[in-house]
């Protein structure tokens, strides 16, 4: 007569293939992924100290810099208060003005007759008025500033006003003095 | 169900220890590694930083021990001649007076805008690139020659002035003209501060020495009378008077030669003997013509 187990509990317990699988998987990624923690957790810790130790060493130098420039702070003071006046001059040297040009090409105009009046505007258009005595000298001073505009001296010459009274005759010109 | 859910246990005992691991790993990396790592980066670049901060640093200490002192201080007596710190009205009169004197021109009428106080100013900042402004409006009379002479010196001092605007006319009955010029003076209070130890500061360029030397050779002008008591090694122009005049109204009681200040120089005016008042009109008006040295009146070049 054969035997019959009549034991109800399993001696080995049994675990599906799929469940095996998934706990295989399971474990390659729980010990792959707390193999880059630890490493990564060593780079981080070595990477702390070494830059630490870079950044003690940079900040004492940074010190030893900072307290040779506060022995210079009187140089570094002429210096900054030197460029900022530098700065101011050269604004001011660039927006100057120089008539001396102007009244030199006014002097070539007039010759050797009076001058009434002399103005320029902001345009650097120069008014002039002269005072002649005779139209031989009136034709002169307009014969000048034609030959001026012929030697491109001066450009866009305009007689302003002609004015003869008994004694004297008033020319008023203007013009562009080329610099 | 209690006893299958400790079956359940007991026969996934490894699963459940692996997927735990996994969620304490994850979290480890989200709390703990990234952050770091993130620091570690900030550090790097930190570190960066410093570096370029302390060749900075040195590239200025290296400047600053280069530089001579004396020749800064020179060079800073002859800006702080060509602009100020403060209004320096008595070095802006006398710097008119000296070249109209130079000249042999007759200043008939002065008038000087935008003097509220005498007081010191120069804890005002500037309030345009080129500082303050101070107008000054005059009234000029000589041959048209002087008057050119003039003007084309006007640009050529060292204290730095602009013409703004400029009119000739005909005096009737003579051969001299009458010039009615508005002229702008600067000048800029000293800078508050210097900045930061750490800030970079770079050499003067080449441009700026230019200017600095053309500044340089700008003689300073000054009337009879008016000698500024800060003197330095630059080209003067002008009468040095042996005596005071009377007539000038910021001639010293008595000349005093002052050592010229060590850090910050500035052409210190002289003391005025007829100080200029301050009312509620600023504005400081020479009707009188100033009477002119005959000795040595300076031959007006040909234009």
């Amino acid at each position: 007569m054969a035997s019959q187990n009549i034991n109800l509990f399993q001696a080995k317990t049994t675990v599906q293939p799929i469940f095996s699988f998934i706990e295989r998987s399971v474990k390659i990624v729980a010990l792959s992924l707390l193999s880059v923690v630890v490493s990564g957790s060593l780079m981080v810790a070595l990477s702390f100290y070494v830059f630490g130790q870079q950044k003690d060493t940079m900040e004492a130098e940074k010190q030893q810099f900072l307290s040779r420039i506060k022995e210079y702070v009187a140089k570094e003071s002429l210096l900054v208060m030197m460029r900022n006046r530098l700065v101011a001059v050269d604004k001011i040297v660039a927006t100057q003005v120089a008539y001396a040009p102007y009244i030199d090409t006014t002097m070539k105009i007039i010759q050797s007759f009076s001058l009434t009046s002399f103005s320029l505007d902001p345009k650097n258009a120069v008014s002039i008025s002269v005072s002649v005595t005779t139209m031989d000298e009136a034709m002169g001073v307009l014969k000048t500033l034609m030959d001026m505009e012929q030697r491109k001296e001066i450009t866009t010459p305009i007689l302003q006003s002609f004015v003869m009274d008994k004694e004297t005759i008033k020319i008023g010109l203007s013009y562009f003095v080329v610099l | 169900m209690e006893l299958k859910i400790r079956r359940l246990f007991r026969l996934h005992k490894m699963l459940v220890l692996y997927s735990v691991l996994i969620m304490i790993s994850i979290l480890f990396f989200f709390v703990g590694l990234l952050p770091a790592v993130r620091k570690s980066i900030a550090m790097v670049q930190e570190l960066r930083v410093t570096k370029e901060e302390i060749s900075r640093i040195q590239k200025k200490a290296n400047l600053l021990s280069s530089l001579d002192q004396s020749e800064l201080q020179k060079n800073a007596e002859t800006l702080l001649w060509a602009v100020p710190s403060e209004r320096s009205v008595p070095t802006l009169l006398s710097t008119i007076e000296g070249l109209a004197a130079k000249h042999d021109i007759f200043i008939s009428e002065m008038m000087i805008e935008g003097i509220s106080s005498l007081a010191s100013n120069s804890g005002r900042l500037a309030v345009k690139p080129e500082g303050n402004i101070i107008t000054e409006t005059l009234s000029l009379q000589g041959d048209l020659v002087q008057l050119r002479n003039f003007l084309f010196e006007s640009t050529r001092v060292r204290r730095l002035m602009r013409i703004k605007d400029l009119t000739l006319s005909s005096l009737p009955k003579t051969n001299r003209i009458m010039a009615q010029l508005v002229i702008e003076m600067f000048y800029l209070p000293l800078p508050v501060s210097i900045g930061k130890p750490s800030d970079p500061l770079e050499p003067f360029s080449q441009r700026e020495l230019e200017t600095l030397g053309k500044i340089a050779s700008f003689p300073i002008v000054y009337a009879s009378g008016g000698a500024p008591v800060f003197t330095n090694s630059a080209p003067v122009q002008g009468n040095v008077p042996t005596e005071p005049s009377v007539l000038d109204p910021f001639a010293p009681p008595k000349r005093v030669i002052t050592p010229v200040p060590s850090l910050t120089p500035r052409p210190t005016p002289l003391a005025t003997a007829t100080p200029i008042q301050s009312g509620p009109t600023p504005t400081v008006r020479a009707g009188t013509p100033t009477p002119r040295p005959s000795s040595s009146p300076t031959p007006s070049p040909a234009p």
